[in-house]
């Protein structure tokens, strides 16, 4: 079945109209940013994001929180979820932990390693439910 | 391969609902005449073996280029999976048991991603969309005796009030003028005792920066804009791990489902290039059943704002 409002099936190219739209989309985007009516980070973070070394480091602290969520502080220069989407995994001994940008009250509730990233700390729960104060268990947040 | 109109006779659901029929402009009984539907008044013509209530897809044609072009991207028939079924389950509540042997409106079919449910469940569908995307249903189910699709405008259906046991609209209504004038539109169509489930846009901040990015994409021409999505979302899924693309993404709302590349292309344009786009809050929905005096409120799932409830 084929008509005129069928449009194209084949793999995209970059061409003038698609750098036409690109062009239009950046200013557009970067209006919707400047004038916050989108929920993207600020300019200024976004762009020192895309400058700055790629963060890797331990969860020094833990403290409980609810159920099976414990939270633990992060570099408040890394881009949370409250502002934009989380780049950061979190590991668990090295392995990345299944569920990131969790619902809070799933990691309270379910745990099994779900976690999220709001604002200046990791909200997360241990893979196997355990107390990450007491299971000598190395959590370690790694920037994408 | 187009549908003649002696296809139209030997349809099961066109058989049960051919006395139903009324103009939407008027409420006159509508009579079959071969080639067209007539009233006292007015004449609505059968093109390709589709019934066409409207001159034309006004305000959708975002709507016709992507489902003409995507007729079977989100089908389970032709995905081999059941993404869609898991979806029509959680959103609207209902199962095989509720749906077979009952007469069904689906209110916005588009390409027939939840009317190939409802039809492999048994149910008798009638599928309504006011974009050219039933030309594609059409043909995808021309073989599929209890599946029929007209053009109409769900605001002007042309059938008699009381007409279906169930409706259900998945991802339509805020896609039009009034999203609860809209709703409130389909339920004089339900029979007493029917059941209305619907899913509406949340007002989660997803959808919310949606909502701004709108206005000003679907001034694009949709081919392209189309053309962009093609380039942009397997660019962006080849260079995932590149800081300027993780930028991007953080800004630019691109559809990610877990569905296959063709499904975010797909999803991405369909998101963006609408000319309306409302968001609602479950409260609000919930009030609108209220309003509406329904009873067994209930939504089916925790995916959001989505709503089921029974006319009393």
């Amino acid at each position: 079945m084929r008509n005129d409002l069928e449009m194209e099936v084949r793999p995209g190219r970059f061409g003038p109209s698609v750098l036409l739209v690109s062009v239009y989309l950046i200013i557009v985007g970067f209006w919707l940013v400047l004038t916050k009516r989108i929920s993207a980070p600020p300019l200024g973070k976004l762009l020192k994001s895309y400058f700055r070394r790629r963060y890797r480091g331990r969860l020094q602290a833990y403290l409980p929180e609810q159920g099976k969520c414990f939270i633990s502080p992060v570099p408040s220069e890394l881009i949370s979820d409250a502002e934009g989407t989380s780049s950061i995994t979190l590991l668990e001994d090295g392995v990345p932990l299944p569920h990131g940008h969790a619902a809070h009250d799933d990691i309270r509730t379910k745990g099994a390693g779900r976690y999220s990233h709001w604002g200046p700390q990791v909200f997360f729960s241990a893979s196997d439910n355990s107390n990450p104060m007491t299971n000598r268990k190395v959590y370690e947040i790694v920037e994408l | 391969m187009k549908l003649s109109n002696s296809d139209l006779m030997q349809n099961s659901v066109f058989a049960r609902v051919v006395d139903r029929l009324v103009d939407p402009l008027t409420g006159e009984r509508l009579r079959f005449d071969h080639d067209r539907f007539v009233s006292e008044t007015s004449s609505y013509k059968i093109v390709a073996g589709v019934p066409r209530f409207v001159e034309n897809d006004t305000y959708v044609r975002s709507f016709s280029m992507e489902w003409i072009t995507h007729n079977r991207t989100q089908l389970d028939s032709f995905r081999g999976d059941q993404s869609s079924e898991d979806q029509f389950v959680k959103k609207t509540g209902f199962r095989p048991a509720t749906i077979s042997g009952k007469l069904i409106l689906d209110a916005g079919v588009g390409a027939g991603r939840y009317c190939d449910v409802v039809s492999k469940w048994g149910g008798d569908v009638v599928g309504v969309d006011l974009s050219y995307a039933v030309d594609a249903a059409s043909m995808t189910f021309r073989d599929r005796k209890n599946v029929w699709v007209i053009q109409a405008d769900i605001a002007n259906l042309p059938f008699a009030d009381e007409t279906f046991d169930c409706i259900f609209s998945i991802g339509v209504l805020h896609h039009t003028p009034d999203t609860k004038a809209y709703f409130l539109k389909l339920l004089p169509l339900l029979k007493k005792g029917g059941v209305i489930a619907i899913w509406v846009y949340p007002n989660s901040r997803d959808y919310l920066d949606r909502k701004a990015w709108v206005p000003f994409v679907n001034k694009i021409p949709p081919v392209m804009f189309y053309k962009w999505c093609r380039w942009f979302v397997p660019y962006l899924g080849r260079k995932k791990d590149s800081r300027l693309v993780g930028c991007i993404a953080k800004v630019f709302p691109c559809s990610q489902q877990g569905l296959g590349l063709e499904n975010d292309i797909l999803d991405t344009f369909d998101g963006l290039s609408p000319k309306y786009h409302g968001v609602h809050s479950p409260e609000e929905v919930r009030e609108w059943f209220v309003e509406a005096g329904l009873t067994n409120i209930f939504e089916p799932s925790s995916w959001q704002t989505c709503m089921q409830g029974t006319k009393r």
